[in-house]
């Protein structure tokens, strides 16, 4: 392995997998930050994503699909790796974010695992209940239930009308 | 309050720009999308590509006929101008050789399984080494003695790389994705100091500067590193 841009990706496909980043990548940082409650942790997943994808280059079939799927796996393992089993927004954090979306953001982390990724990738990535379940291995009818639960409990903690 | 508006909240939030640092990136391992049997067979053609292109990039180095693309290489100071250079990348095997300017005196200098030495930098003296571990849960740079002893971790930046020494030796320069303090905004590719001896991390940008030695700065995480007493 080596640095991306020594990578054997087509140009063509650089060029698209760039193109993708310049249209998703914002909100595939911005749900990540979601679903890890940690900047780092949510650059990291994207760039290692991306990276990767450029590394693939046309042995990827459907490179918005892989991408998201790599990037949540990432962040999965990276907050397993610091054993953080309920991520939070930390007080020190210091990125800018309005306040109604930091407590959502630290209501998330009080979510199972599954159910925030599923809230995040619907709500904020704005993927149907399918898609959501082929990007975390799922099926329809656990994404609705996981979609339910979680917006429930989303209520509950942040005292929210609906 | 609805949900939906904090949703719309949160696509307020400024993100940072990444693609540089994605087209400079070390990767690391291959996340694992597979399931079951696909990803048990993954794993076995994984190996068998791996243990090829170690053979490859070996063979290729020692007969002088290829260059690993993976490869950084690294002048050392004070000593005729001998080169270190990784053949691998990311955090895969890799080996750390040495060579002299006209292709003589090769020799291995670290087989590290896994790899540890990535993006070495000299000291202007020649007596220490800065270097990245790539590997996940222990990236950082560090600074240790050149036969890799006396190892210090100074950031612990999951994306910190290129360490750079200063003329005189006391603060090393390197770029890292880090946030930055409330004034700023997002998350960015920034030029970073570390001051060996002042251990204090320092940021800089191009339009302000600021300097915190807080809980995410290089200084706060090399005093948890070495008041554990352990080498990284």
């Amino acid at each position: 392995m080596g640095r991306v841009r020594d990578a054997p990706a087509g140009v063509r496909r650089h060029e698209e997998i760039e193109r993708l980043y310049r249209e998703q990548g914002s909100r595939m940082w911005r749900a990540l930050l979601a679903f890890a409650g940690d900047p780092e942790v949510a650059s990291d997943a994207v760039a290692e994503a991306f990276a990767q994808a450029l590394r693939r280059g046309g042995e990827i079939r459907d490179p918005e699909r892989w991408v998201w799927r790599a990037a949540f796996r990432i962040a999965a393992g990276a907050l397993k790796e610091r054993r953080r089993e309920v991520p939070g927004v930390e007080e020190e954090a210091s990125y800018e974010m309005e306040e109604p979306a930091r407590e959502l953001v630290a209501a998330l982390a009080k979510l199972s695992a599954k159910q925030r990724a599923a809230v995040v990738l619907h709500h904020a990535a704005g993927y149907p209940v399918n898609d959501v379940a082929h990007l975390i291995g799922s099926t329809s009818a656990a994404v609705r239930v996981h979609l339910m639960r979680g917006r429930r409990r989303l209520r509950e903690l942040l005292g929210d009308e609906g | 309050m609805k949900l939906s508006d904090r949703f719309e909240a949160l696509d307020a939030t400024r993100s940072p720009d990444l693609w540089r640092s994605i087209e400079n990136r070390e990767l690391g391992p291959a996340p694992s999308l597979g399931t079951g049997r696909r990803r048990a067979a993954a794993a076995v053609v994984a190996l068998a590509v791996a243990a090829g292109a170690i053979a490859l990039t070996a063979r290729a180095f020692i007969g002088m006929e290829a260059r690993e693309p993976g490869a950084t290489a690294s002048v050392q100071p004070k000593a005729n101008g001998v080169i270190w250079f990784r053949v691998g990348g990311g955090d895969g095997p890799s080996f750390v050789y040495e060579v002299r300017p006209d292709g003589s005196g090769q020799r291995l200098v670290f087989d590290s399984q896994p790899p540890r030495f990535s993006q070495i930098a000299w000291s202007p003296d020649g007596k220490r080494i800065a270097f990245v571990d790539p590997v996940v849960g222990r990236r950082g740079i560090y600074i240790s003695n050149p036969d890799g002893s006396d190892a210090q971790r100074l950031t612990e930046g999951v994306n910190d790389g290129w360490p750079s020494w200063s003329p005189d030796g006391t603060s090393i320069a390197f770029s890292s994705t880090r946030s930055l303090p409330p004034t700023s905004t997002g998350t960015f590719t920034a030029a970073m100091t570390f001051s060996i001896t002042s251990n204090c991390g320092r940021f800089e940008m191009a339009a302000s500067r600021s300097t915190r030695c807080s809980r995410a700065a290089p200084s706060a995480s090399h005093r948890r590193a070495t008041s554990a007493g352990s080498e990284p």
